[in-house]
Parts: structure tokens; sequence; C-alpha cells
């Protein structure tokens, strides 16, 4: 387990080439993508071979293999990033990280399911099936990128950036301060969610329903007003995590300025 | 800008302001703090945001002054102890000496080494309000001065000699201290004798509740990941398991003893490994509800009134209910600075456009009152306000609260502030090893 330890890696630069390895599926889809097609074709060799193509459903059968070696090929990929996590940063962390995962991709899926539903015209010309296919594709890809995002940006320290390009000069020392502040920038988006996940259940115990809803038993359509409800919790995480996550960029900007400046100066 | 200099000795200024807007206004305008306010909703934020953006000038044309701001969290731009000081310090130290100088400077403020590699945002508030100190002495040697920002004494009594230890070593290299504190704060040899409120208006009648403690034990895991952290545990400890109390109670400790960590296992927050706490009172058993001491991130980015809106989404009746709470705290609390002659009452905020400190805070408190729990916990309910104004804040939210059957807890490290509505105490003591002692007591004891 030790030797998947990234932070093992004392070297920065390598750290970051080995993680970047590691999410190549990620960025560029090399070699998933291959991989999928390689899967794709066994598999439709293998129902040819036992004779189970059908003119009327050859459309759905291609269709269907060629997601679940997706989400099969995905699911892989996404043990071996949790096996990285894991021996890492404990279970503890993945535990948390797969947490928000799973919460970031329920919300998407359903959300997403409602609005095909409601509006037709999101959905195209896709069947039922494609529809369920496609959802369970950002599902899975969900729980795979979320951890790995949250991951990445916590195995290297801002510090660590600004006091080596404290070493540096010129073009180096803008470049590095404005990769130190981005980073910190998403370490604190993690920061912030979990403090606003505290008040959150504060005001909301159920966590899934709002606290007060006695409006839900008096209404015949109370069960429909799930929906704004989802809609406006959604909203309201996301307004107030930009918000407090955006709210000390100004000072941290201000505090690296005077940093480099003092550099400077010496 | 409704400022005055009370004080100023040398080269240190304290400047008293009416409200935490002015309060900041002025600190922001002095010190070239890009600090831009939350409570106004985030669309201002954004769009001040977006200003501060395109304004932004990469020249510097002031010197470095070293700030302390109202939420000291703020100041804290690395995620941990260590980090922030580290960065700071790598300015004046070689990398050999510097973990050396980290925790040289955590001691000289009371923090252990053990701190050092904390997430920041796990501090409490007077921890992160040392670390500030700890950060301010560490930049004495390239800042010209120090802007500092109340609450400066959000500190166990015993503690504060650490702000007055901070102040001699800025003296000392004959560096300014600008001090922004709000009307009736204590400040080193500075007590401003402020009205006792709470004598003009009628006595809040007591009301009786109960904390049944049954050793709620409480683990933080050990964590490796992004730095190190030790498995720590806090376990409170009572010689009875049920603590007959009396309404409004007081609760009080050394800072980081467990205060806020308390307050969240009775409203349910955290899960004690453990054990269990609750409260009970004439609403009954339950969870409790809390005003954190952060209390504006729990507008969740929401304007005061589009908060209060969305929390009621789906439920008029309570809607209204809590509507009739704010109104009448809201009105009763302008009444009284109005008979007290208080001059700093426009800046409490108007009523068609809620973006003050103190509308916020009273909405948040009559949401929770209406909903009825059996316990009210308050932590450090003064913070950003005046004590005249913190005072009728407070007599109005006891007062509401124990109309509606929820009894109140006070956090607080000023309890002369409630000293006069307070009826009973409760006391955190640390018993050692992660224990702390939870002991009850009456205001005169």
């Amino acid at each position: 387990m030790t030797i998947l330890n990234v932070t093992k890696i004392r070297n920065p630069w390598l750290r970051f080439g080995v993680l970047l390895g590691v999410g190549a599926p990620i960025f560029s889809g090399w070699p998933l993508t291959e991989f999928v097609v390689w899967m794709e074709a066994r598999t439709l060799i293998l129902y040819g071979q036992m004779g189970l193509f059908e003119i009327d459903n050859l459309e759905e059968i291609v269709m269907s293999v060629q997601s679940i070696s997706f989400i099969s090929a995905w699911i892989c990929y996404a043990c071996i990033l949790y096996l990285i996590i894991l021996s890492t940063a404990g279970q503890k962390r993945l535990l948390e990280y797969l947490g928000a995962a799973f919460v970031l991709g329920l919300i998407t899926v359903l959300s997403g399911s409602v609005i095909r539903t409601l509006i037709p015209w999101f959905a195209g010309d896709r069947s039922e099936v494609e529809i369920v296919f496609l959802l369970l594709r950002i599902f899975v890809v969900t729980l795979a990128v979320v951890p790995y995002f949250f991951f990445f940006v916590n195995c290297f320290s801002a510090r660590g950036i600004v006091e080596r390009v404290g070493r540096k000069t010129g073009k180096f020392w803008n470049i590095g301060l404005h990769i130190a502040l981005l980073l910190r920038m998403f370490q604190h988006t993690g920061e912030v969610i979990f403090s606003l996940l505290d008040i959150w259940k504060e005001e909301h115990p159920e966590m899934i329903f709002p606290r007060h809803r006695k409006d839900w038993k008096s209404r015949w359509y109370s069960s429909a007003s799930i929906v704004p409800w989802v809609w406006s919790a959604v909203l309201a995480w996301i307004t107030a995590a930009v918000v407090y996550t955006l709210e000390p960029v100004p000072i941290m900007v201000d505090e690296l300025k005077r940093i480099r400046h003092q550099r400077r100066s010496q | 800008m409704d400022s005055e200099i009370v004080e100023a000795t040398g080269k240190l200024e304290i400047h008293e302001f009416y409200s935490f807007e002015e309060q900041l206004s002025y600190f922001v305008n002095e010190s070239k703090t890009s600090l831009i306010p939350t409570i106004p909703g985030a669309r201002i934020f954004l769009g001040e945001l977006g200003n501060w953006l395109v304004n932004y000038n990469d020249e510097l044309t002031e010197d470095w002054v070293s700030v302390i701001l109202p939420n000291p969290s703020q100041g804290m731009s690395f995620p941990t102890p260590f980090d922030v000081l580290s960065t700071i310090l790598q300015l004046q130290f070689d990398s050999s000496s510097l973990n050396d100088q980290v925790h040289n400077h955590l001691l000289e403020f009371g923090l252990d080494e053990s701190m050092a590699t904390r997430p920041v945002v796990s501090l409490s508030g007077g921890e992160l309000l040392l670390l500030n100190y700890a950060k301010t002495k560490a930049m004495l040697p390239v800042v010209k001065g120090l802007f500092a920002c109340s609450p400066l004494r959000w500190l166990n009594p015993k503690r504060f000699e650490m702000w007055e230890h901070l102040v001699s070593a800025m003296h000392h290299k004959n560096k300014f201290i600008d001090v922004s504190l709000l009307l009736g704060e204590p400040f080193i040899d500075y007590e401003y004798d402020a009205a006792a409120i709470f004598e003009k208006k009628a006595t809040i009648p007591a009301k009786k509740w109960e904390l049944v403690l049954n050793d709620p034990k409480v683990t933080f895991q050990e964590t490796s990941f992004p730095t190190y952290q030790e498995e720590s545990c806090i376990e409170f400890e009572c010689s009875a398991s049920t603590m007959d109390l009396m309404s409004p109670s007081l609760v009080i400790g050394d800072n980081g003893i467990g205060k806020s960590v308390l307050a969240k296992v009775l409203s349910g927050i955290i899960t004690p490994s453990e054990g269990d706490a609750y409260s009970v009172s004439q609403n009954g058993k339950g969870l409790a509800r809390v005003l954190f001491q952060d209390s504006i991130e729990q507008l969740f980015g929401k304007t005061v009134d589009a908060h209060s809106q969305w929390v009621f989404r789906f439920d008029s009746w309570i809607s209204k209910k809590a509507e009739s709470i704010y109104q009448s705290m809201e009105s009763a609390i302008r009444n009284d600075l109005h008979s007290f002659h208080f001059k700093g009452i426009s800046s409490l905020g108007t009523a068609d456009k809620k973006s003050s400190l103190l509308q916020a805070k009273l909405r948040l408190v009559a949401e929770r009152i209406s909903t009825s729990p059996p316990l009210l916990i308050l932590d450090e309910p003064g913070w950003g306000l005046s004590k005249i104004v913190a005072q009728c804040f407070m007599h109005e939210a006891c007062k509401h609260a124990h109309e509606h059957g929820v009894a109140v807890a006070i956090i607080t490290h000023q309890p002369d502030w409630w000293a006069d509505i307070s009826r009973s105490i409760i006391r955190l003591s640390d018993l050692g090893k992660g224990r702390v002692g939870v002991s009850q007591g009456l205001m005169n004891q």
C-alpha cells in the first residue's frame, strides 16, 4: 500500500507528473477510451458468436454494450483512484470525498432526470433507455472525478509553492503566486463545504428535507414541492460555496502581493 | 463616519463605533484591506468583488500593515498555523530554523506545538485570535504597524496578557497600533462606562431547564492528509447526569476547551461516539438550536430577508410567527435605544432594506425561537455589537425565547456583559487527558 502513497514523492514536480498521469483518463480519455472500444468489440463478437443479434434491436444492443463497457471501465478506474486515495489520505478522507461526490452525483442525476421529464426538449430524440444510461454514465464519472479533484488539490502546499518561487526571480514569481493562489482557493472550497455542512445540519436536521414544511401536508400537490425544494437547495449550496470561497480571496491576494514585494526588496 | 478617538497614547489610537458596519467601513478605508462584506447578499458581494478585480492594481502605494480582522479566521490565508506563520517567517529566517521559529511564536501566545498542523478551520474563536497575535508578532520586522478590529478580547481573562504582550512588542519596535472597537468594549487600561441597560429594563423571569449529560464523548479521528493530526477526544464529565438550571444560563470556560463542541452535540450537529447529551425545558426534550459565533455564514450567502423567505418557503404559519417575533424584537430594541438617547440608532439598519449585522442576528434568532426548541444556544452573541445594542438584543432574545418556552444558554468570554440577566452558570474546566468537567453554579456564587 505504501507504494501507492503519493505524498511520499518529495519532489513536487514529480508528484505533479504522477498525479497528472493517474488523472490522464479524466483529462484526455486515454487509455480508457481505447479500453472501452476494445471491450465493446470483444462483447459484440461474443454476442455474435452466441447468436444473440436480431436486426430489430441491433441499435439498442450496440448502445447498451457501449454504455455498459463505458460504465464498467470507469468503475474499474474509480477503484484504482480510490486505492491511491486510501493509501495516501486514509479511510476517513476517502469517505469524506466519496460522500461529497455521491451527493453531487445524485443531485446532478436527479435534477437531470426531472428536467428531461418536465421539458422533453432537453432529452432530444433519445430513447428512455439511452437517457438512463447517459445519467448512469454521468453518475459514475462524478464518483471518480470529484474525489480525484479534492485529492489532487490537497496533495500540494500553497505555502510550499510560495516558498519555492521565493527563490526565483522575474516572471516565475508571478506564475508561481498565481498557481499558489488558485491552489489555495480550491483547497479553501473544501474547507468551506465542510463548515457549510454544519450550518446546513443545524438548519435542516434531516438534511434532505427542509425543517419547516407544514404546507406540504395541507396541499394535494404537496409531493411535487420536493422539486422546487431540491432546486432551491442546490442553488443555495452553489451560492454559499461560491460566496464563502471567494470571500477571503482579495485578502489572500493582498498578502501574497506584499510577500512578493518584500522578497524583491530584500 | 461617526468615529471618535477615545484614547491616543504614543502610537496607539483607539477608535470607537456605534455599529459593526461603521467599524468595518473605517477599518477597510484606513487599513486598505480588501474586505468585502457578505451580509448584503451574493449579488452585491459578487458585484463588489468584480469591482475589486477591475480596479486591481499590482503596484503598492501603501506600506505593509498587519491586520486583525473582525472575523479572526479571515486573515488566515493558509490552511494550518504552521503555513500561516512560516510564510511570513521565511522572509526573515532560513528554512533550517523555520520550524523552531514557528513553534516559538505559537508558544509565546499560549498555543502548543501540536496546534501547528491543525487545520485553521478547526480552531476555536479564541485560538484563532491568539494565532492572529502570533502572526502579527511574526510580521513585526516587515510592517509599519497594526490595524486591529474587535473582538480583541475574545479570550479567557487569564489570556488577556497575550494582547498586552503584543502591544508592548509593537511599542518596543516603534510601530503604530490602530484599534477599532465597538462602543463599550473593554481595552487594557481603558474601560468604557457603559450604561447598565438591564437595570433600566424589566427583569426577565427565570425559566427552568435541564441539561442531561450521559458522559458524552466526542472523538476526532486521526488524519494523515493533508497534514497529520493525531486522534483526540473530548469527554464531558458531570457529577450528576442531570443539571437543573435556570435560563438564561452562561456557558464559560477557557479557549478551546470545548464550549462550541458541546453546543454542536446538543444541537445534533456532532453525534457523540459514546454517551449522549440533550436539553429538556417547557418545550420538552429535543435538539437545541444554535446561533454560531460567525452568524453571518448562517445566512448561507443570502440577504437577511431572502434567507428568511427561503427557510419558511414551505411553512406559511411558522413564517408569520417568526416575522411577528422579529418585528416585536426589532421595534423593542429601537424603542429602548431611542429612550437611552443612543446616538448610533440610524446605523442599525433600515426596515425596508435589512442589511445590518443586528438585523441578521435578529432574523436568525426569531427563526430559531419560532421552531420552539427546548434550548437556544447563542455563541458569543455580542460579536459585532456595541455593549448597549448587545444588551438590548439579548434582553429581547431571552424575553421572547422564554415567552415561547425556549431556554437560553449564552457561550461567552464576557460574562460581565450578561451578569444582570443570567440566572445560572455552566462551567467547563479542563480535567486533563481530554476530560472536560461540566459543573453548574449560580450567578452570585
